[in-house]
């Protein structure tokens, strides 16, 4: 008999919550615009809905978009526009080394004469160039931060020694704390790249028109990359070592002193180490006495619309996406979440010159990130993350196991 | 009372059993009454209540398929060997109960430890990350307002409700359907179909997910219509998970049936009329599997609703909230929401918790 | 292998020795038995076929009229001897059949041979003075493919139907030489619920699985023999029949995909072993302590137990992985108890990793095995344990000799099974480790590294939903399906329940 009162209760109880539900989260009231599917990164849903409330209240068609809005992280939401390309979203946003494979994919709309010159007006010239495949513009311009830096606390690592990998090291050592950066774990490749451009190596691949890679100019399998490797073993050696790229290590049992990670940390970073947190550029490391500048290799977000089936969706989109990215929408972004813009004029807007995290990438030595094969990055990671614990004589072979698979990544 | 009934309706030997379990009753309280020292009388009541508790659980239901039939009968003691076995065993079993209770102790801890570092960390108020302790610095209940007010959460868990109960009673029916057809008919095919139904359980199923998206997506039952896309598929194989139910109808004496057959009943009057209402653990069983499923299905669940929220269930959307920009900021209230989802099921677990013994013995014992 | 005389020297744990190698030894014969079975019912199918092809000429050549028309329009002769129900039935079917060839049917097996040749492309189109680009949609391999195999069942079953068609006409013409009254449409209706009352049962969820489970299958079957990847994904890169390659790609040796295949197929083994047998014993012996004599409050004990099968395991086994993250509660523990001063990485390293999901699969898998074994146990006759006792066994000698053995008898084929089920155990590794840590000795194969715990089924959802990469996955699936299918139907028919079914019959 109890047991039954209990189910009951149970039953009235459950359903009461998922009548709640549904009353709480029914549709949202859209008065009949135009229903479109928007996904943008993590933390600016609400900012992207009221962005498109203005374009409702003062473009110049006099449509309404009854937008439903998605927060999906840059890093996905390529794979899952392209996985499942009939119920991609029309607008999305994505991190700049996807753009190849969307063209490949046919999921980008071309921008067409007013908007391709919209974005070379109003962007600045590496953003309108990251944005070309075969000499096109196939994307507008959201940011141009995607790069990374140090965080550090100051406790540990003294500010004169903040330019030197090796003092870094020796720092954190001595206070029994880690060095943290995502060297050889899942998505290592971005970060370890570092140290392969601050040799002078390069990777290079180029892109036919349609967004197929042609050819590729790789000089990682040379005494330089032999270079690079040994660097990057000085930090897997040093005994404090940490694979991460999370500024919530500082915090936990990991302890953290410097994490090498972006701007999107910088407000979690801020909230654990508070006056204690320093920013700065990656530091040089030596190897035989010489020594190289780690370079951070600056990656942007775009937007992008998905091609329509209808010329006037293409229109309104268009001008939707031109809307998104313009002056005052960059600038609201950057208030919001602290993104940094793409638009020239924005770029010198004073709160803009102030942000910690944009100085810092200026100060630092940077690379544009270009377009790479997918199967590029799982090799690159593998012959990094092999480097860990590899002796000598193995790393050669790391060098040419690597070279030996660009081909195949270059097919595929 | 309940439990009374089951017994009696459950099929075959079971009228033998409850005599036997009557007899039992008798005995002890013979024991009692007549001469047995008042510590010895606690004790065996413990015990007999036990025996009794486990045959309602398993014995009862559990079909008497391998085990041999002398296995069957229930050891009932006699006044006199119950006196001897207790003097003796208490003697020699003391130590050993004392560290089998060290065991268990310890093994219930380890068992129910992660479910109060979920509850605990579902409380904690002073910060949302992961951290290196489990006790709370600051309490409250931040985590859950913030889980029904600034998540779709409710909506979520409406979904899930939703899928579990329309797949509890469309794939009961399936399962009851298939496995009292392969059960009670010879017709010809019969054995092809049930290898054709083990062969092709066991394929790789996920490869199959990016077909089920595309076709469900035709029909517009994707994303936000996901649980609905996600019923069809949960119910439309479901005829595939006979094993169990069939097990149970085949320890059903044919003579039931034949009697009815005699008087002029339809095999569906059978079917409905004589063997579900002494079918009720394994529907019982059935049910409750069919409106777990949705709970714990995340990858399914997630692939088909396609980063649309609002079709997620509260698998998928909870594990949204782990991904590497959210953890930092919602890894408490993601524990908040374990535990919304995880006391409503477990309750109801409790409760069934007979059935469902009696279905995976039942299971186990079939192969 | 022994002679029956040295068979019967050996001690009990050879012997049971000898059974698993014989088991093992057998497993070739028992495979070419089956495959000799498969052959011997495509002759019969064949045979079958021819014989009926004959029967429905010969049906034709003699029948009346009514029959011939019956040929071309299904249900004519059901419809002349009142039979309307049957003849509206069949009639009906051919007629949605027809319409859906015509409508959409043909024009997908017409697509079929090349999977589709015409790619969507882009217009231009001029609105108030400007070009706006539109996008006219081509060909989709990935929905001809689907569309044309659902086309194809649909023609299986018509050609059964029609079938059906003409073995009635022959029947009712039988019925009008002996001139017996036909069956009406009443009859029809409740023999669906008496004699006929398992098609009734069955129609649907047989339905249900060829559509959803059978279909995907073949679909995926396919799949291997085309060139479906990450660059050819149907939409705009339109993918095609490449026959064996992808099973080139596959066998040949030292490729990338073969050496991890290798490797994870031994791993995946491993865990499957391990993950039944520790689960098994650890299982029995905790049901064994609660059901000892003396020990009371039983009920409470397994109610802690039953918890963790009723919460969720995405629930459960996120929060645990968490626990033994290198920032998480245990690393912490530890380090302020000063034993360790850097975190053990439980999921970083390969080996400890692979202990680790061991380790937690115990505690999702003995609660389980408690219960099942409980009741089991519980049927053991006292008396055999009395007499033990009396003999002057001990405890763990009544335990070697009396309850394994009744133990083993009893759920041996439910171990079988479990072990079948734990090569296809997904939740538990992917949600624990997702199949890290990466390995790059060989792991990287097909676009996805995979790592020390990921298993067959883990890495073929990592290839097909991160690298996207069905045409490998697909030929993989369909090397495990063999394996897994050809083990499970010998077991499924050496286990006793299967060959006792009619016992309770």
């Amino acid at each position: 008999m109890r047991k039954k009162i209990v189910l009951i209760m149970l039953c009235v109880l459950l359903v009461t919550t998922a009548l709640v539900g549904f009353v709480a989260c029914g549709p949202s009231d859209g008065d009949g615009g135009i229903a479109i599917k928007v996904w943008v990164g993590d933390g600016t849903g609400a900012l992207t809905r009221q962005l498109i409330n203005e374009f409702n209240e003062t473009n110049e068609f006099g449509i309404k978009f009854f937008p439903t809005i998605e927060e999906v992280s840059e890093s996905v939401a390529a794979g899952d526009v392209l996985a499942k390309k009939d119920s991609a979203p029309d607008i999305y946003t994505f991190a700049v080394d996807q753009l190849a494979r969307l063209v490949d994919g046919g999921m980008l709309m071309d921008p067409g004469s007013s908007a391709t010159a919209f974005i070379e007006e109003n962007n600045d010239e590496g953003s309108v160039e990251a944005t070309k495949i075969g000499g096109e513009i196939k994307a507008y311009p959201l940011t141009a931060d995607n790069g990374f830096f140090m965080y550090y606390d100051k406790r540990v690592v003294a500010e004169e020694h903040i330019g030197s990998l090796e003092q870094i090291l020796a720092d954190c050592k001595a206070a029994g704390q880690n060095f943290s950066m995502n060297l050889d774990k899942d998505r290592c490749a971005w970060y370890a790249a570092s140290f392969f451009y601050a040799t002078g190596c390069v990777s290079e691949w180029r892109t036919d028109a349609s967004g197929k890679f042609s050819s590729y100019n790789d000089t990682c399998n040379s005494p330089e990359g032999m270079i690079a490797l040994k660097g990057m073993q000085k930090v897997f050696d040093s005994g404090c070592y940490y694979a991460s790229d999370k500024v919530g290590t500082f915090d936990t049992g990991i302890k953290s002193a410097v994490v090498v990670s972006g701007i999107w940390d910088y407000n979690a970073a801020k909230q654990i180490l508070e006056e204690n947190l320093g920013v700065a550029p990656l530091p040089s490391f030596t190897v035989d006495g010489k020594s190289y500048q780690l370079v951070s290799f600056l990656g942007r977000k775009m937007l992008g619309i998905k091609p329509q089936k209808d010329a006037n969706m293409s229109r309104y989109l268009q001008a939707l996406a031109k809307f998104l990215t313009n002056k005052e929408s960059q600038l609201k972004r950057f208030e919001a979440v602290g993104w940094g813009p793409s638009n020239k004029e924005v770029q010198n807007d004073e709160r803009v010159k102030a942000s910690v995290c944009l100085d810092v990438i200026a100060r630092s030595k940077t690379v544009l990130q270009g377009q790479y094969p997918d199967k590029w990055w799982t090799y690159f990671q593998a012959m990094v993350g092999g480097a860990n614990g590899a002796k000598e004589d193995q790393l050669q072979s790391l060098l040419s196991t690597y070279t030996n698979n660009l081909p195949d990544a270059m097919n595929s | 009372m309940k439990d009374d009934e089951i017994l009696t309706t459950t099929p075959q030997n079971d009228d033998l059993y409850l005599e036997n379990a009557q007899e039992c009753e008798n005995n002890e309280q013979d024991i009692t009454i007549e001469d047995a020292p008042i510590d010895v009388e606690f004790d065996i009541a413990e015990e007999q209540t036990d025996i009794d508790i486990e045959c309602a659980d398993n014995v009862a239901f559990d079909m008497p398929v391998n085990a041999p039939t002398t296995s069957r009968a229930v050891y009932m003691p006699t006044e006199e060997s119950v006196r001897k076995e207790h003097m003796s065993a208490r003697r020699k079993s003391r130590i050993s109960n004392g560290v089998i209770y060290a065991i268990l102790v310890v093994m219930c801890v380890v068992w129910i430890l992660p479910f109060i570092g979920i509850l605990l960390e579902s409380f904690r108020c002073e910060s949302t990350g992961q951290v290196g302790y489990i006790f709370p610095k600051v309490w409250g209940f931040d985590n859950y307002v913030r889980l029904f007010t600034e998540t779709q959460f409710p909506r979520w868990f409406g979904n899930t409700l939703i899928m579990g109960l329309v797949t509890a009673v469309v794939q009961t029916i399936f399962v009851m359907a298939v496995s009292y057809a392969l059960s009670r008919n010879r017709f010809k095919g019969r054995k092809l179909l049930m290898n054709i139904m083990l062969i092709f359980g066991m394929f790789p199923g996920f490869l199959t997910l990016i077909l089920l998206y595309t076709w469900m997506n035709d029909w517009h039952l994707t994303m936000e219509n996901a649980p609905w896309g996600l019923i069809i598929i949960y119910v439309a194989s479901s005829g595939m998970g006979y094993y169990i139910a069939k097990g149970f109808f085949d320890t059903i004496s044919h003579s039931l049936d034949e009697a009815a057959r005699v008087d002029g009943a339809t095999q569906f009057q059978v079917f409905y009329k004589i063997i579900m209402p002494l079918s009720k653990p394994i529907i019982i069983y059935t049910i409750l599997m069919g409106f777990m499923g949705p709970w714990g299905d995340f990858v399914m669940a997630s692939f088909m609703a396609n980063n649309a929220s609002a079709g997620y269930n509260a698998a998928a959307g909870l594990q949204w909230l782990l991904v590497d920009a959210k953890i930092n900021e919602w890894y408490t209230t993601f524990c908040a929401g374990g535990v919304v989802v995880a006391v409503p099921i477990t309750i109801l677990f409790m409760c069934l918790q007979k059935y469902y013994v009696a279905g995976v013995t039942g299971g186990a014992v079939k192969g | 292998m022994h002679s029956s005389l040295e068979y019967l020297k050996l001690n009990k744990f050879q012997r049971m020795l000898y059974k698993i190698a014989e088991f093992f030894m057998n497993l070739p014969n028992r495979f070419a038995a089956k495959f000799k079975k498969l052959g011997l019912a495509i002759k019969n199918l064949g045979v079958n076929i021819a014989e009926n092809a004959k029967d429905i000429w010969s049906t034709f050549v003699h029948g009346s009229w009514k029959t011939k028309v019956s040929y071309l329009v299904m249900g004519f002769s059901s419809f002349l001897h009142g039979q309307w129900l049957r003849g509206l039935l069949f009639l009906l079917f051919e007629g949605v059949f027809i319409g859906y060839m015509a409508w959409t049917g043909a024009y997908w097996l017409s697509k079929l041979g090349t999977l589709g040749n015409v790619v969507t492309h882009t217009e231009m189109v001029e609105i108030e003075g400007e070009l706006y680009p539109q996008e006219i949609a081509g060909d989709n391999s990935f929905k001809i493919l689907l569309y044309s195999l659902i086309t194809i069942l649909f023609i299986v079953a018509f050609a059964y139907t029609w079938y059906q068609n003409v073995k009635q006409c022959k029947a009712l013409e039988e019925i009008d030489a002996m001139g017996k009254p036909v069956k009406a449409a009443k009859d029809d209706l409740k023999s669906l619920l008496d004699d006929q009352f398992h098609k009734t049962l069955l129609s649907l969820p047989v339905f249900g699985i060829t559509m959803f489970t059978v279909l995907p299958i073949i679909f995926m079957i396919l799949v291997a023999f085309t060139n479906y990847d990450a660059d050819h994904d149907g939409y705009y890169n339109l993918f095609t029949w490449v026959g064996l390659e992808n099973f080139n790609t596959m066998f040949k040796l030292g490729s990338n995909v073969s050496m991890a295949f290798g490797e994870i197929l031994g791993w995946t083994l491993i865990w499957a072993f391990f993950a039944t047998f520790t689960n098994y014993f650890l299982g029995m012996f905790l049901a064994m302590m609660i059901n000892k004599k003396g020990i009371k409050i039983k009920k409470f004990w397994r109610t802690i137990f039953v918890i963790s099968i009723a919460v969720p395991q995405f629930i459960s086994l996120l929060y645990i992985s968490n626990l033994f993250n290198d920032n998480g509660i245990i690393n912490g523990w530890l380090m302020s108890l000063g034993w360790i001063d850097k975190p053990i990485s439980f999921w970083g390293d390969g080996t400890l990793a692979r202990i680790m999901v061991i380790v937690i699969n115990i505690w999702i898998g003995i609660p389980y095995l408690m219960l099942i074994t409980t009741g089991i146990l519980m049927n053991i006759p006292e008396d055999l344990y009395e007499s033990a006792k009396i003999d002057g066994a001990n405890a763990f000698q009544q335990y070697a000799k009396i309850t394994l053995p009744y133990m083993l008898f009893v759920t041996g084929p439910y171990l079988l099974n479990s072990f079948i089920s734990n090569i296809n155990n997904f939740n538990v590794i992917y949600l624990l480790t997702q199949g890290g840590p990466a390995n790059y000795v060989w792991g990287s194969a097909g676009g996805y590294v995979a790592g020390d715990t990921t298993i067959l089924i883990t890495w073929l959802f990592g290839m097909t939903a991160d690298a996207h990469n069905y045409k490998i996955a697909s030929a993989i699936g369909i090397m495990v399906f063999i394996v897994v299918a050809a083990l499970s139907l010998i077991v499924f028919n050496i286990m006793p329940s299967t060959k006792r079914e009619e016992d309770f019959s």
